[in-house]
């Protein structure tokens, strides 16, 4: 349910920006760019920041007119945005099951990065020293007192026996400093088993963001609250919801049920690699190399986007190199199996020779005509295929899809081949959806041949929920075709001979060492 | 017309993240009040000395020898708050740490309704019963306060304890002057 809740705010989304700025598509980045405007207006703000008058400090940078106002509304603002791309990221990959195996390291660097953004808004809100700061640091020190490490309670700094010391604005003004050094480390590790991270979103997305971002600090800056009095009960709190959403709650709270809240949510949260983990049967297999087939030309190492593919030399006499693939790495995406032309790699039973066989035996299923479209999609897509009147032909994953599969069912006798494909940013398989659309029309590595007539093949993006967009490329791609006119004759499905060709490999042995 | 409305829907949605990021909220009741009592003391040590056994003592070199070993030990505190006449604080308290030598510290936060209310704490050592050197009696830290307080609407009154061991009354009035003495009609030190 919320797979499809996900899918049709994807559709949603994509109708109004297109899928390359789908803010949806493009959560942990925005997230990533929140950061670095973060970054930015920290450095501006912490200029002006006074530990021996926390609270005035900043209230006087709220009121200058012309830059301290908006800029420290941007980074209170940016830093709630920074939260929401974090859950909405987090959330993608949740249900699209992106949480275990090789990927666990990114899950579980991703929680932690979560708790690093969530201390370091707390220590941000504290420097402020109103009444949520204090509210906070109270609450903080009652949940603290509640553990064996002090001889007497935290809480009592927070009564009002006396001022704050400076210490303590010192300290929360080090770890606030601090927190996001730690950030960026847990960011390093989030990324590091992902080839070619995307960091930023695109250009006009990003330029949009910190727009609107500015326009809403405009429009609605951030006014000082009063200061913090511990003496004060109920004072109105100017609380931010993303941050504290669970302040008052907890402050009615036993101790040991706020305890227990979180610890419970922090176990969830690094179990669900576990949790989401296929029973071993169900298990997807690593990829393999059949080394015979393998002619070294370095197309699965260029294009495996977990990087799990090395090339180490031959061991059979052949001389040269061979792809080997590290199972540990690998997601068992198949994108390699659509990345090699000889059909040398890809895991078991989704190998470009496994894809020949399966459209070897939708052709003899179906028998399609001269006149009809066949529709190519991963079964992800299904929801979106299958509500057209057109043979499908379902691969794991479009970009896993060898090109010869294309060209088998347009030499076997299809009119055309509509390929659907989840849009590139959205891709389960991070480049999958890129490199197909450049094997088929730009002749990357494993292209389709030039033989096949271009104009009888068209690739779509469309998510889950975007029925309509494959239902106007079908009829767009109908259209085509009809007005083509003639068509080759279909060959017999046995006589079909695929060329296994790959081109040479793109750097000689010698270059290699150079590496 | 496509691009206003993604523009508008983006900004509707920055919109609804700053109004949750400072959403005015009252996380308690206002119209409670509440005592609190929070100092700390270094409060008392008494000695317990002991004749050291001859034979430990001959195993030390002789400079290190100590015919009458002592060793000081805090003395515990209780603690009494009446309100009204009710009791309703009353506590031992023992020197923490590893090795009890910390100093005690007071901290509790007593609900009342706001008006007038007649308090009074104690806060005095609990002599062991072997004779106490007089000198150390005298000069035990003690706290004891029986007064009437008002208890505004949604404010916290807080009883302390100032270096010199003399109370201190503390009410929102004073929040700007942490220094300023006692509150107008606070209790006089003992
Ligand atoms: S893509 Fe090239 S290097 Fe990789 S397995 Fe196929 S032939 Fe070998
Ligand atoms: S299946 Fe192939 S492309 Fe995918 S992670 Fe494994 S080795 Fe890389």
């Amino acid at each position: 349910m919320l797979r499809a809740a996900l899918a049709r705010a994807d559709a949603a989304c994509d109708a109004l920006y297109g899928w390359r700025y789908n803010p949806l598509y493009q959560s942990g980045t925005i997230a990533v760019s929140a950061l670095v405007v973060l970054l930015v207006t920290g450095l501006y703000l912490l200029v002006f920041y006074r530990i021996s008058d926390p609270w005035g400090s900043v209230a006087r940078v709220s009121a200058q007119p012309l830059a301290g106002r908006w800029i420290r509304s941007m980074h209170r603002y940016a830093s709630d945005a920074a939260l929401v791309a974090v859950a909405v990221h987090a959330l993608r990959m949740f249900l699209q099951r992106r949480t275990w195996g090789a990927r666990a390291l990114a899950w579980l660097s991703g929680a932690l990065l979560v708790f690093l953004f969530f201390l370091c808004g707390w220590t941000g809100f504290v420097m402020v020293w109103d009444g949520h700061a204090l509210a906070l640091a109270a609450e903080g020190a009652r949940l603290l007192d509640a553990l064996p490490l002090f001889s007497e309670p935290v809480s009592r700094a927070f009564v009002g026996e006396r001022e704050m010391p400076r210490a303590f604005f010192f300290l929360n003004l080090f770890a606030h400093i601090a927190l996001p050094i730690a950030v960026g480390l847990a960011l390093w590790i989030h990324v590091s088993r992902v080839a070619r991270p995307t960091l930023l979103p695109p250009r006009p997305l990003l330029g949009g963001f910190v727009a609107l971002l500015f326009a809403v600090a405009l429009v609605m800056p951030v006014t000082a609250a009063p200061q913090a009095n511990p003496l004060v009960l109920g004072q109105p709190l100017d609380l931010d919801w993303f941050y504290s959403f669970w302040l008052p709650a907890s402050r009615q709270a036993p101790v040991a049920l706020v305890w227990g809240a979180f610890l419970a949510a922090t176990g969830l949260l690094v179990v669900v690699p576990w949790l989401t983990r296929p029973a071993p049967e169900r298990r997807p297999p690593p990829s393999v190399v059949m080394e015979r087939f393998c002619t070294g030309c370095e197309q699965c190492y260029e294009d495996c986007p977990y990087g799990a593919i090395s090339m180490v030399p031959r061991t059979d006499g052949r001389g040269g190199w061979v792809a080997r693939v590290d199972p540990a790495l690998c997601v068992s995406c198949g994108i390699c199996a659509g990345s090699c032309a000889p059909m040398g790699v890809g895991p078991a039973g989704r190998t470009g020779r496994d894809q020949l066989a399966a459209v070897r035996a939708f052709i003899d299923r179906e028998r399609p005509r001269g006149e009809d479209v066949v529709l190519v999609g991963c079964d992800r897509s299904a929801l979106a295929l299958a509500a057209h009147d057109a043979p499908v032909f379902t691969v794991p994953c479009a970009g896993s899809m060898h090109s010869s599969v294309v060209e088998f069912l347009v030499r076997a006798g299809a009119g055309g081949v509509l390929v659907v494909a989840c849009p590139p940013r959205d891709c389960w398989n991070r480049e999958g959806a890129t490199w197909l659309e450049q094997r088929l029309f730009e002749g990357r590595e494993a292209e389709l041949k030039e033989r096949v007539d271009r104009r009888r093949i068209a690739l779509v993006w469309a998510g889950a929920a975007e029925g309509t967009v494959v239902a106007d490329g079908l009829a767009t791609l109908r259209r085509r075709i009809e007005a083509l006119g003639d068509r080759a004759e279909a060959e017999a499905p046995a006589a079909i001979e695929i060329d296994l060709q790959c081109d040479p490999p793109l750097v000689s042995a010698g270059e290699r060492e150079d590496r | 017309m496509k691009r206003a409305v993604g523009w508008l829907v983006a900004a509707v949605g920055l919109w609804a993240v700053a109004s949750l990021s400072t959403y005015r909220t009252a996380v308690d009741d206002a119209s409670r009040s509440e005592f609190r009592l929070s100092w700390r003391s270094d409060g008392t040590s008494v000695e317990d000395c002991t004749e050291a056994a001859r034979a430990e003592q001959e195993g030390l070199a002789e400079h290190m020898r100590n015919p009458n070993a002592c060793v000081a030990r805090r003395v515990p505190y209780a603690l009494w708050v009446r309100i009204d006449g009710e009791l309703r604080l009353r506590d031992t308290l023992h020197a923490p740490g590893a090795r009890g030598d910390r100093p005690l510290y007071v901290f509790a936060e007593l609900p009342v309704t706001p008006g007038r209310h007649r308090v009074a704490v104690d806060f005095s050592p609990v002599w062991p019963e072997a004779p106490v050197p007089p000198d150390v009696a005298a000069t035990a830290p003690v706290l004891d306060v029986d007064t009437t307080l008002t208890f505004p609407d949604g404010r916290a009154v807080l009883l302390t304890m100032d270096e010199t061991g003399a109370p201190r009354l503390r009410t929102p009035s004073e929040e700007s002057d942490p220094g300023a003495g006692p509150a107008p009609g606070a209790p006089a030190a003992r």
